[in-house]
């Protein structure tokens, strides 16, 4: 069966938040400020929660969690598509548990 | 129209039990072809034989069908000389009871003239039935399944007592349960006790106890990794307890498991606790189970099939560290998938589950066939994924009917994996200690299924726990039993020289031959005093009898040696164990000083000690 079309503006709610990655200077990451500021979004739409979070050490990258509606503004050197920066999917995930039968396949748990 | 099968039930008769009978010895052999003369010979096969359109196989020959049960409850009963009913004789069993038998035969026709060819075959005498002989497979797994076998099942599968006895018990390393949680106590009512961790384990909000959560999918994946490990620390990891908008239960966000995966590389980085290694396992039995959960293929931002990705990039971050990383493959196999699936089966092993760093995990039961719902490769990050099988299916944790789904069988796997820890802990910069040689460990040993090799249903097969036990077995040579003359106890080694003189002659050197000066002569040695409890004769623990050596007066002939030269290694290793007895015990019993050594000449190449 061909997959769905489908788009990152109809793709289903990962809620409305989004992670931005973006390469780093220096020895570690900035804080939610400074991410804020390098930004050039509010403070409070940096999901306070998760923070500001390394993903890879060697080549110096880090991730935040912002609002779909915020993700957009982001400085558009943070959005190359070649480039491990940008703006990514944050997709559902569900165990893998006994698996449903069914259309809607509802979780055995 | 195609042909179709069908069998046909026969009455029996003298030929037909004749054919049965030959077949059943040897159907390869001659009793085949007596079996198909005499099978043709019988009134009922060649009436059926006859029938248009219809072709008999003699290949198949005649079975026979027995029905014990058709004689009747009260069959196997006979009165015993008559009347039982005045209860003066007691009833006689046969342990013989009535037996009913009759022959099938196999036969093949047009599927459009089965019905008329059945008809015609029925109104023949001595046909019974007339029925399809359908094609059959092996039966999948699917969802809704009953469970095959239980965790005892999956434990003789793993040969998991000669992990353990190889020391392989997952003490020691820290498996990280990535997933709705578990429950501690449901554990131990089920007899698993493994030790936990709650300072290092996480959660993604507060409120939520770590160890204490709902009974669930993270206690099934946590019992099922103590099966291969029971001695392993657990971590939980209760990454599904996501209340962000749009979740429903028992799922998640992405999102979630980088900061999972966050805190599991300060984890690695932590300095450890006395007695464990530097292993830590995580186990996820999670994924996306469809395509629109996701940005599309091809969006920068897509997670599915993009190594760029935050949570691909976090997962090479934490194998870098050492961790071993298992992912379950997914339930989305084309066979029976769930329903989560939406249809979408091919290419469905999503993301990290098939990320080239981890064990990417398929499902088989426990009679080794690959569950209809496991997801098959080729992986979307890396093509070559599933890489590995483990059992699902089974009944174990009594959290659901049956342990199953890929869910079960990453755990699985994931506890032999810290089995292997325990004997072969993860060592920075040491590539044979590395998460990638534990991979090839376990692939490389694996059992293959399906076709032969690699294959994208079951990857190199299904993981092999015994065939891991052998390899984790120390490597042991016992010298003693192999080679016991090296073992054997010497306690004074004997002064060769001064009893073998000739044994010790110079050697000659290499010209110029330097002028050797005369050997002087041997003074004799002093004859030993009888040695009570010494000489041959009772009492003496020594006084075994050498077939070399005449004793004279506590002396040993040796002739001119010659029989020296006639002893092998082991005479001499003997001969040489007594005299060592000998002078030990004669250095304590001689009163007067033994003789002096004579004298070696200069540059003398003997080089014996005393």
């Amino acid at each position: 069966m061909p997959e769905p079309e489908n788009t990152a503006a109809d793709a289903p709610e990962p809620g409305d938040k989004v992670m931005v990655q973006f390469r780093y200077d220096g020895e570690a990451p900035p804080d939610r400020e400074g991410v804020a500021a390098l930004f050039a979004i509010p403070l409070d739409v940096i999901d306070p929660d998760f923070g500001v979070i390394v993903t890879d050490e060697a080549e110096r990258l880090a991730c935040v969690l912002v609002s779909r509606a915020w993700a957009a503004r982001v400085d558009p050197r943070f959005a190359g598509a070649e480039e491990p920066g940008g703006v990514f999917s944050n997709p559902r995930i569900a165990p893998f548990g006994p698996p449903a039968a069914g259309e809607e396949g509802e979780a055995a748990d | 129209m195609g042909k179709i099968r069908i069998l046909i039930e026969m009455a029996g008769d003298t030929n037909v039990a004749k054919a049965a009978a030959a077949f059943a010895a040897d159907v390869a052999a001659e009793g085949g072809a007596d079996g198909a003369k005499a099978m043709m010979k019988s009134k009922t096969v060649s009436a059926a034989d006859g029938v248009k359109g219809l072709s008999i196989d003699t290949d198949f020959g005649v079975a026979v069908v027995t029905d014990i049960a058709a004689g009747g409850p009260a069959a196997g009963f006979a009165a015993a000389d008559g009347d039982t009913a005045s209860g003066d004789e007691p009833a006689a069993f046969d342990m013989q009871p009535p037996i009913s038998e009759t022959y099938l035969m196999r036969a093949e026709c047009e599927a459009g003239e089965a019905e008329r060819i059945a008809d015609e075959l029925l109104a023949q005498d001595g046909v019974i039935g007339v029925f399809a002989d359908v094609a059959i497979e092996p039966c999948l797994i699917c969802p809704g399944s009953p469970p095959l076998g239980d965790h005892h099942t999956v434990e003789r599968l793993l040969c998991t007592d000669a992990l353990h006895r190889a020391g392989a018990t997952g003490e020691g390393v820290l498996v990280a349960i990535v997933d709705t949680g578990i429950n501690l106590a449901h554990l131990a009512a089920r007899g698993k006790h493994p030790a936990f961790d709650a300072t290092r384990s996480w959660v993604p909000r507060v409120g939520l106890v770590p160890g204490n959560l709902p009974v669930g999918h993270g206690t099934m994946c946590a019992f099922d990794v103590c099966i291969a490990a029971p001695r392993c620390t657990l971590l939980d990891i209760a990454l599904l307890q996501s209340t962000a908008t749009g979740a429903t239960r028992m799922e998640g966000f992405l999102s979630d498991a980088v900061r999972a995966y966050n805190h599991l590389i300060a984890v690695m980085r932590a300095p450890r606790r006395p007695g464990e290694t530097r292993s830590l396992v995580v186990n996820n039995s999670w994924g996306m189970f469809h395509p629109s959960w996701d940005f599309p293929v091809g969006h920068p931002g897509n997670y599915s099939d993009n190594p760029n990705h935050p949570f691909n990039r976090i997962v090479a971050t934490l194998a870098s560290h050492g961790a071993d990383i298992l992912f379950a493959a997914g339930n989305c196999g084309s066979d029976c998938p769930d329903g989560r699936c939406q249809g979408v089966t091919a290419n469905a092993i999503y993301g990290a589950n098939s990320h080239p760093e981890v064990l990417s995990v398929a499902g088989v039961d426990t009679g080794k066939t690959r569950v209809g719902y496991s997801s098959k490769g080729p992986g979307r990050l890396a093509r070559t994924k599933p890489d590995i099988s483990g059992y699902t299916h089974f009944s174990g944790s009594g959290v659901y009917a049956a342990d199953g789904g890929t869910s079960a069988a990453c755990p699985v796997v994931a506890g032999v994996v810290a089995a292997i820890r325990t004997k072969r802990p993860f060592v920075a910069g040491n590539p044979a200690r590395s998460p990638a040689a534990i991979r090839a460990l376990v692939t490389g040993t694996a059992e293959d299924l399906g076709s032969s090799g690699y294959d994208f249903l079951h990857g190199f097969g299904v993981v092999n726990g015994c065939a891991i036990a052998r390899q984790l077995q120390p490597l042991v040579i016992d010298i003693c039993r192999r080679f016991p003359h090296l073992c054997r106890p010497v306690p004074v080694p004997p002064d060769l020289c001064r009893r073998f003189p000739q044994l010790c002659r110079p050697i000659p050197p290499i010209p110029p031959i330097p002028p050797i000066p005369p050997i002087p002569p041997v003074p004799p040695v002093p004859p030993i005093p009888p040695r009570p409890g010494l000489d041959a004769g009772a009492g003496d623990p020594y006084a075994w009898g050498w077939p070399g050596a005449a004793p004279m007066g506590g002396m040993l002939d040796l002739g001119d040696g010659s029989a020296l030269s006639q002893l092998g290694l082991d005479d001499l290793a003997e001969l040489f164990y007594y005299l060592g007895q000998v002078d030990a015990r004669a250095g304590a019993a001689l009163t007067a000083p033994p003789a002096p050594a004579p004298a070696r000449p200069a540059g003398g190449g003997c080089g014996c000690g005393g």
